[in-house]
């Protein structure tokens, strides 16, 4: 039993550090919170399982992260054979405070990403949301640096475009800022 | 408005707001969420196999499934086909006790145990019949033999609600009236479908091998053939319904007169023949006409490829305006105008179902049908690359010629006289000015056997009686004879078991002895009479027969002469005795 709260005890102080970046991947990458929910559980549960096989404490958040989109790839699979959860549907299942705010952004980050090529979400996923520095996204995918680069500078150009055609679209003034202090 | 490019650091901001957010699940949750998780590692492996490969689980199962049920239908199938194919089976494919054969005579047995539960062992299972089915690779009595031999059933589909005449392989024919059959066990009419079995017992080896004979009584019956009907509709044993019946015909080669019907009962494994008091002789020998073996072809009226009169369209209308003569006896009453004939061209490009829809009168629509009926062959009409039959209607116009008439035309018109003379039109319009409405078919039968050179109509006879029962039915009659009667005995070794028979091929007649002591005995038999005796015993497995051609006499026939023979053999002796 001990060995058992001391494993508990040594992984959370290993997610603490990247508890947020986590959750806001889950949540960008379903772009739902109750699916965000499920992955961040499943993801968890998958991680606490074969933490033993972590052999250094510095790569956790590779771990994490790998264990994450591999679960992530198992639910899209798991939805498109039961049907996907319509968005309304989610938003009436959340009912937090910030929720409609944050479901905004989210649902806006989300549309756009979603817009990218797979190359180029992965680089913009792990560079902005999990934080990866390029030369570790360049050992991780397997490619140059230069090449890291290129795809993320090319990303958040689409990105932005999106984001601006998407703002101006639906309401005529949301910055940045304003975000910031809605959210907070 | 100008649109509003979003900047790198308001991007950079909104990545960061998002991620600054509180985490779905706090520091707290995730503790509790970890200490909750199971802990028995074969559970959360099962759990996460299922999870992670539900979907290679559901299509596997799906697959399996699907693999499954094709194998079913297979079997099904194949056991469909067999029942279906029994009787074409040659006979050494199913004795040889090889597996698949035992599987056979399982299904065929299967069959029998549902269809004619009267002449089944009492067993009810399937697995009981297929133990015993399995002991009869080693023949161990006579009667072993004789489920061995036992006839499959033609199995007919019928609708309870229709008249329905079936046609057996050996020619009997069976005539069943709508709604004739009531369930057995609550009486209530059946709707549906009724699946008729029929047996058909015409030859003697057949007959001998099914260990039948033909005795009412005492007395010997010359048979005209046997058959047992068992109708079933659901699993459930059908009867006919009181006063109903159904009419059955025995086909005959040479016509025996004072043939009655014989209901039988088994007893001991003998059958017992009752002269039915219910069924009438309709005493009537009819000439039936067997139904050609290809289905009522559909006629199309349009289709993708019209069918063409040989050298086209013009040649067929100059052919009939050529033709469109007056014959003698009409030219006299001076009728004027067109008679418009429907016909068909069948898929062989023959003319058939020729119709006279509106007519001029007797004579002129007689010439008109001519005409169609003495067409050439034409090309068929093909729909979706297929040739199939095409109806058409034609106007054909008969008008006077107002010139003298050469005697040359005089003579030819004579001679369609002559022609059409035999025609009869088998349908006419309303309008027809004929008061001759009768519906003939000759002339119908006479375009086929003119123009169908494939027609099969073949003319059978048979016995035709009503019966009101289903079960064992034989068509018999009485034999007279004006010979001395006498007891006609053979000896025996009654530890052989041996079942011995006599038969009369002279009347198809086959007598079963009755054993005592040391010798069997056949009563009142005729005496100088040819006879075949047949006698089948069994030991350790191995068959034996005894075969011996001689007449009747006042002594006593001596010990009979056993040959080892196999199934085949055995089939073959008795094959014989047909000629």
């Amino acid at each position: 039993m001990d060995t058992n709260n001391n494993k508990i005890a040594y992984f959370m102080q290993l997610y603490k550090p990247v508890q947020h970046r986590f959750s806001a991947y889950c949540r960008v990458v379903t772009g739902s919170e109750e699916k965000a929910f499920d992955l961040i559980q499943e993801t968890l549960a998958s991680a606490f399982e074969c933490f033993d096989k972590l052999r250094e404490s510095g790569s956790f958040q590779f771990f994490l992260f790998a264990i994450a989109r591999n679960c992530h790839l198992k639910q899209q699979r798991r939805w498109k054979f039961f049907g996907k959860q319509s968005d309304i549907k989610t938003a009436n299942i959340s009912v937090s405070s910030d929720a409609v705010e944050m479901l905004y952004d989210i649902d806006l980050i989300h549309k756009s990403i979603s817009r990218l090529n797979g190359e180029q979400r992965e680089v913009i996923l792990m560079f902005h949301i999990i934080g990866f520095s390029i030369g570790e996204i360049a050992q991780n995918l397997s490619i140059t640096e230069g090449a890291v680069k290129n795809r993320l500078v090319r990303g958040r150009d689409k990105l932005r475009k999106f984001l601006s055609d998407k703002e101006s679209k639906m309401i005529n003034t949301i910055s940045a800022n304003n975000l910031n202090t809605i959210t907070k | 408005m100008k649109k509003r490019e979003m900047t790198t650091n308001e991007l950079e901001q909104l990545f960061n707001s998002i991620i600054e957010q509180e985490p779905l699940i706090n520091e707290e949750q995730t503790t509790l969420f970890l200490y909750n998780l199971p802990q028995s590692p074969i559970i959360t492996t099962f759990k996460r196999f299922f999870q992670n490969h539900l979907n290679t689980f559901l299509v596997g199962t799906f697959m399996l499934t699907v693999v499954i049920a094709l194998f079913v239908w297979i079997n099904i199938g194949h056991k469909t086909e067999d029942k279906m194919a029994q009787n074409n089976q040659p006979f050494e494919n199913k004795v040889t006790p090889t597996h698949t054969d035992t599987v056979e005579v399982i299904s065929a047995v299967g069959v029998n145990k549902d269809l004619v539960p009267d002449t089944e062992p009492e067993d009810n299972t399937l697995e009981k019949t297929f133990t015993k089915i399995i002991q009869t690779d080693t023949i161990q009595s006579v009667s072993d033999i004789y489920k061995r031999f036992d006839k499959k059933p033609q199995l007919f589909s019928i609708l309870a609600d229709r008249d329905t005449t079936i046609f057996c392989k050996e020619g009997t024919s069976i005539k069943i009236k709508a709604n004739t059959f009531i369930s057995e066990s609550t009486g209530n009419e059946i709707s549906g479908k009724v699946q008729l079995a029929v047996k058909e017992y015409y030859k003697l080896s057949d007959i001998i091998l099914s260990n039948l004979s033909t005795t009412s009584g005492e007395k010997m019956l010359e048979t005209g053939g046997m058959l047992h009907l068992a109708a079933t509709a659901d699993n459930e044993n059908c009867i006919i319904k009181q006063g109903g019946n159904i009419d059955i015909g025995f086909p005959y080669s040479d016509k025996k007169d004072d043939m009655k019907l014989f209901n039988g009962t088994w007893l001991n494994d003998k059958i017992y023949w009752e002269l039915t008091n219910t069924a009438t002789n309709l005493n009537i020998v009819v000439i039936e006409e067997i139904p050609r073996e290809e289905t009522e072809e559909p006629t199309f009226i349009i289709v993708d490829e019209p069918a063409e009169y040989p050298g086209g369209s013009k040649i067929f209308k100059k052919y009939i305006e050529e033709n469109a003569q007056y014959p003698f006896s009409a030219l006299k009453d001076k009728i004027e105008g067109t008679v418009y004939v429907q016909f068909a061209i069948d898929r062989y490009g023959y003319v058939s179902d020729i119709k006279v829809l509106r007519g001029l009168g007797n004579t002129l629509d007689n010439v008109a049908v001519y005409i169609v009926s003495k067409m050439p062959v034409w090309k068929p009409a093909k729909q979706i690359g297929r040739p199939v039959k095409q109806q058409f209607v034609w106007p054909i116009k008969f008008a006077i010629k107002d010139t003298v008439l050469t005697k040359e035309e005089i003579l030819q018109a004579k001679l369609l006289d002559e022609k059409i003379k035999n025609i009869k039109v088998i349908d006419r319009g309303s309008n027809s000015l004929s008061n001759d409405k009768e519906f003939s078919e000759d002339f119908e039968k006479k375009a086929k056997d003119n123009y169908f050179e494939e027609a099969t109509v073949s003319e059978v006879n048979r016995y035709l009686f009503s019966a009101s029962q289903l079960g064992w039915i034989n068509c018999d009659r009485f034999i007279k004879y004006s010979n001395i009667i006498t007891d006609y005995s053979i000896l025996i070794d009654k530890a052989d078991k041996a079942i011995i028979t006599v038969i009369f091929q002279k009347y198809k007649s086959i007598l079963p002895g009755k054993v005592d002591s040391n010798r069997i005995t056949f009563k009142n038999v005729p005496l100088g009479e040819k006879i075949t005796i047949v006698a089948i015993k069994t030991f350790n497995n191995n068959i034996f027969l005894a075969l011996k051609e001689t007449t009747i006499t006042d002594t006593e026939e001596t010990l009979l002469d056993f040959q080892t023979v196999s199934l085949n053999l055995l089939k073959n002796e008795m094959e014989k005795l047909n000629k």
